[in-house]
């Protein structure tokens, strides 16, 4: 997958992109590549960009109180990552990595900040509305899962739990 | 004791305050206001989801019912936070139940005017979105800590916590969860 090709996924998630919008998302975004292991994020890391998982599979966790990771989740392409810390205006709550080779688009966060311009308006508003239905499903998926961990009285072996991906917007 | 208004209420949160005084003046224009007593249902589990509301004032319970019939808490929402935006967003039902706590004063936002606001990018949409994710950021944190906490010492709680340290110390009561060997 070529960058301009990624610049298409993300109509998946703002609708189709004409030919202006492409090349205005195709100057400010990045395509990065990550070998198995490499945290795109780290826990307690101040955001700096969003994250939209092209290829691969990621694998969420966080610090337990013994210092061991404990896994949230695993996500799968087309995931939005890191919108909880960017958006709430907080520290990332949980460590992304790499679970297989995997490819990401880096969307700047400053696509959330419009200026005057139509286009940056309208770009910001589309990633705006995705990023908050991703943050939703989220958030569904965890309250889901805590809830079942509590109906079955019993613990889980492993935490793990395999979400999908829970960031898919639904099409404009 | 009385309430203060709305519109006094909403000068002084943090975020409504950034809004331009005419914004809070079309914010409060284009919402109903609720009064709601302790013990007063806002929404049940599994009800269409047609309004969100901001709270101005007192607090409200969200709980999640489990397979045993019982409710899991899942947290309070207080002043300046939004809740029922779940199902508003996305067209599901309420993932939720919400029950007044203390005695609460809400801005009540019907999903046909957010829809019609949000069809033409209004900053008052945007600015909801934004209050909206602020709360969602805070929730996924406050459920990604609790799923950790409970891998370590398998105990999850029932009750509603107060705040996040009454939160984190009450973590280890009420319900057991039994290791798997």
């Amino acid at each position: 997958m070529n960058k301009g090709e990624a610049v298409q996924s993300l109509s998946a998630m703002l609708g189709p992109l004409d030919p202006e919008q492409s090349r205005w998302l195709h100057k400010r975004v990045q395509l990065r590549s990550y070998s198995t292991s490499y945290a795109l994020v780290h826990e307690g890391q101040h955001p700096r960009t969003l994250f939209l998982l092209l290829e691969g599979r990621v694998r969420i966790s966080k610090l337990r109180p013994d210092r061991r990771q404990e896994v949230i989740a695993y996500t799968q392409p087309l995931a939005l990552l890191a919108h909880a810390a960017a958006l709430g205006g907080r520290r990332h709550p949980t460590t992304i990595a790499a679970a297989e080779p995997s490819r990401c688009l880096l969307l700047p966060l400053k696509l959330l900040e419009p200026d005057d311009d139509p286009i940056s308006r309208s770009m910001a508003w589309g990633l705006l509305q995705a990023t908050v239905r991703g943050m939703n499903a989220q958030l569904r998926a965890v309250n889901a899962r805590l809830a079942s961990m509590a109906s079955h009285r019993e613990l889980v072996d492993s935490m793990a739990c395999d979400l999908g991906a829970w960031a898919l917007p639904d099409p404009p | 004791m009385a309430m203060a208004s709305a519109s006094t209420l909403l000068q002084r949160m943090e975020e409504p305050s950034r809004l331009h005084s005419r914004e809070r003046r079309r914010l409060l224009a284009l919402t109903e206001q609720r009064r709601m007593e302790p013990g007063e249902l806002l929404f049940s589990q599994g009800e269409a989801a047609d309004h969100l509301v901001l709270v101005l004032s007192g607090s409200l319970e969200v709980t999640v019912q489990i397979a045993d019939g019982g409710q899991l808490a899942l947290g309070r929402s207080g002043p300046g936070e939004v809740l029922g935006e779940m199902g508003l967003l996305d067209g599901a039902p309420r993932s939720a139940t919400a029950i007044c706590k203390q005695r609460a004063l809400l801005l009540v936002l019907p999903r046909e005017r957010y829809r019609a606001l949000a069809a033409q990018a209004d900053p008052l949409a945007c600015w909801v979105l934004r209050i909206a994710a602020r709360g969602l950021s805070a929730r996924i944190g406050d459920m990604m800590d609790r799923i950790a906490a409970a891998a370590l010492d398998p105990t999850l709680l029932r009750g509603v916590p107060q705040d996040r340290d009454e939160r984190a110390r009450s973590w280890w009561s009420s319900l057991r969860l039994r290791r798997r060997s």
